[in-house]
């Protein structure tokens, strides 16, 4: 409704614009009909001294409106400020994707390259590598430490109750010194049968301890049996 | 009649000055005013309609000048334009201010040995 308005209200403003052109034109021309012209020539020649009719019809147009001119002017001005705003972060999106693009690819290229060497080396090159020894998990396994290997005890509850222990070997007798504990039979005895006499242990000197046993390398010594 | 063109350089607002001085003595349509200013002048300024109309229009805007449709002395329909009360202490502002300018371009030139 309003719009509908809107456009009356501009059609009129328009028509009362040109009205008044032509109104200035007439009075000219009747001004030069009188001076002696002809009619026609009188016509031709007020509009010819008049000028651009649309360009003072739109200076005019302009300045009935120029609220909304400025409003537009606004418009327009925002709008480019926001092209120019999501061009700008288009550019520098599409320039870190391509940085990005270009760096996987590089890695991409070393991997492969990596990778051939790999597959080129010699197939024996690994074999004189030792692997970690693997740890003892799993109690019906029936693994046992033996004579020789190297342990480390940490506590689980609090790392720095062991801190400064270090490796502690395995002694040809099968016993091993621990921080406080003293000598304990560590040979042929699993890891939680270690663990549950080394907390019995350690309960008398600790509220709260949870004494764990790490194998660090399995050991080559040779058993010695007391008799 | 041949077309005039202006003899002079105009100051900024120098035509809305003369065009509210004009109207200051009574209702007129454009091309009236356009006439008056130039009679009064003696021909030394010529008033472009390309400068006149959206000068009246912005004037309108400023509420100097209203404007009626009414009918002119050669009987055509014309659009009528009226100093207003706004456009007559506007007309005393600037009349003042324009006295000053050229009382003090007066002196410059007298200075100057010019004049």
């Amino acid at each position: 409704m309003r719009r509908r308005s809107n456009r009356a209200e501009r059609s009129a403003l328009e028509q009362d614009i040109a009205d008044e052109l032509a109104s200035h034109l007439d009075h000219c021309a009747d001004d030069l009909a009188s001076a002696g012209l002809s009619l026609d020539a009188a016509r031709s020649e007020a509009r010819r001294r008049f000028g651009n009719t649309d360009t003072i019809h739109a200076a005019c147009r302009r300045e009935d409106l120029y609220e909304n001119y400025l409003m537009q002017q606004l418009t327009i001005g925002l709008l480019a400020l926001m092209l120019v705003g999501l061009a700008f972060f288009t550019v520098r999106q599409s320039h870190a994707q391509a940085v990005e693009r270009e760096r996987i690819t590089e890695m991409h290229e070393q991997l492969t390259t990596l990778n051939a060497n790999f597959l080129a080396l010699p197939e024996d090159t690994f074999s004189g590598l030792q692997m970690p020894p693997e740890e003892p998990t799993r109690p019906e396994s029936g693994w046992v430490y033996d004579v020789g290997d190297t342990i480390e005890i940490v506590d689980s509850l609090n790392p720095i109750t062991f801190g400064q222990a270090g490796p502690i070997r395995v002694e040809p007798d099968g016993q091993a010194l621990f921080p406080d504990a003293g000598w304990v039979m560590v040979a042929d005895r699993s890891r939680q049968e270690l663990e549950q006499e080394l907390r019995q242990r350690y309960k008398v000197y600790y509220a709260q301890i949870e004494p764990r046993v790490v194998l660090v390398a399995r050991g080559g010594f040779s058993r010695i049996t007391f008799r | 009649m041949t077309p005039k063109e202006p003899d002079v350089d105009l100051m900024p607002g120098t035509l809305d000055l003369m065009v509210l001085g004009v109207l200051r003595a009574g209702a007129d349509h454009g091309y009236a005013i356009a006439r008056r200013i130039e009679r009064a002048s003696k021909d030394a300024i010529g008033i472009e309609e390309g400068s006149l109309y959206p000068a009246l229009h912005r004037m309108q805007r400023k509420k100097w000048i209203t404007s009626e449709w009414g009918i002119s002395d050669s009987g055509r329909r014309a659009k009528f334009y009226t100093l207003s009360d706004a456009g007559r202490k506007e007309l005393d502002r600037r009349k003042s201010r324009w006295e000053a300018t050229t009382r003090a371009v007066r002196r410059v030139l007298n200075v100057g040995g010019v004049a």
